[in-house]
């Protein structure tokens, strides 16, 4: 529950660490493409793992990968041929982000960022952790530039008002974590993602303990 | 679509990172530098280049003419692994003292939404290869375009005296913004004369 509850907050894939960017400033645009997306994270995430774990299990560790953007199109194929091929006037653009997310960063960073003795209760916590944190970041950003689009009446340049939202979003984040904000700034590592992986914490753990 | 047509599509009117939301995956890890981000913006240009020409064969010879055209998504992902695969073991030979680097990085300029999605639409777009060859160089300047300047920015901001508060991504976001609002501005003057990429 402790790595949920870490994806959530201080990881958040939607406000902290941007994993799935084009698919939150993309989907955030109507709540019919919200309710699509939340469903095919939501969905299609987890079960991308529970297959490609053991997939990644038979190949060499170098190798994980493949098994994993195999599985994770297989996936998106299927759901994009049960909620879009029945559907009429589906746009191209909403065609390729949805076969897009495949190679996204919250499909793929579970994998690449697993070290080798995981287990698989490991790993089906962070990607419940991630997904969890996508869909609650993503309903309140959809919520949010919704509202914006709504109180000024007309439909606002989706990239210019989604990166103007996230950035409101920081601004909060920055201002619940002021004293780690300072630690960093004041170590000059703060220009990282998220400012807060464990590489920043032990540089500056280091620099510390050299001008000490 | 001519391959100037494709050219100033790809590249300014549908830019790719401030058109259409697209993106490397960890972004404002990306903007670091303005080095930096020059030599991610070429590594993922070679990236986009040989993807697209790899799957545009694959698909004028394999996929349409057996009918598995249902088959795209995995095998563009598919390739995309195959050649981050390669791309890491030919970065280990380059560059042997800076494999952990290579690790990291590779993955990143291979595997991203960017190099997915320009593939997909140029492959069904283009008619020949010269413009599949064209559209990914374009794209890939594209996203030189949109970077560079924001990491300029990022860099500034990291040594102005701001406040704390706008520290960090804040300059990113905004910086983006920005540029997304710039870019749309261009978009609509050029669109009555070009066809939208995808």
């Amino acid at each position: 529950m402790k790595g949920i509850t870490e994806f959530v907050l201080n990881r958040n894939p939607v406000w902290v660490v941007p994993l799935a960017l084009p698919l939150v400033l993309y989907g955030s645009g109507s709540v019919e493409q919200a309710v699509l997306f939340v469903m095919l994270v939501g969905i299609g995430v987890p079960v991308i793992h529970m297959v490609s774990f053991f997939a990644e299990r038979w190949l060499p560790r170098m190798f994980r990968l493949v098994p994993v953007l195999i599985v994770a199109g297989t996936v998106f194929t299927v759901f994009e041929m049960v909620f879009l091929v029945p559907a009429e006037g589906v746009s191209e653009r909403l065609l390729l982000m949805v076969r897009g997310a495949s190679v996204s960063g919250i499909v793929i960073v579970p994998t690449i960022g697993s070290p080798e003795d995981e287990r698989f209760i490991d790993r089906m916590r962070q990607v419940a952790g991630l997904t969890v944190g996508f869909v609650l970041g993503f309903v309140l950003f959809t919520a949010i530039r919704l509202g914006f689009t709504i109180l000024v009446g007309r439909e606002l340049q989706p990239v210019a008002l989604g990166f103007f939202v996230l950035a409101l979003g920081r601004i909060a984040w920055n201002a619940a974590h002021l004293d780690e904000v300072a630690a960093l700034d004041r170590d000059g590592t703060l220009d990282s993602d998220g400012a807060l992986d464990s590489d920043d914490k032990e540089r500056v753990a280091g620099r510390r303990g050299g001008q000490a | 679509m001519s391959v100037l047509g494709i050219i100033v599509t790809a590249s300014l009117a549908q830019n790719v990172v401030l058109v259409h939301f697209l993106g490397l995956w960890p972004f404002p890890a990306v903007v670091h530098s303005p080095k930096q981000s020059a030599l991610i913006s070429v590594c993922v240009t070679v990236a986009l280049l040989w993807v697209a020409v790899v799957f545009w064969l694959i698909s004028r010879w394999v996929l349409v003419p057996l009918d598995l055209a249902v088959l795209e998504t995995v095998t563009l992902a598919a390739v995309m692994g195959l050649s981050a695969l390669g791309g890491i073991r030919l970065g280990g030979q380059i560059a042997p003292f800076h494999q952990r680097l290579v690790r990291q990085l590779v993955p990143v300029v291979m595997v991203n939404m960017t190099v997915f999605v320009v593939t997909m639409g140029l492959v069904h777009q283009a008619e020949s290869l010269q413009q599949v060859v064209a559209g990914a160089v374009a794209a890939g300047f594209g996203l030189l375009l949109a970077v560079v300047p924001i990491s300029a920015v990022r860099v500034h901001f990291t040594t102005a005296n701001v406040p704390r508060l706008l520290r960090g991504d804040v300059s990113v976001y905004l910086a983006t913004s920005v540029m997304a609002f710039a870019i749309q501005q261009i978009d609509q003057i050029l669109q009555p004369f070009l066809v939208p990429l995808f």
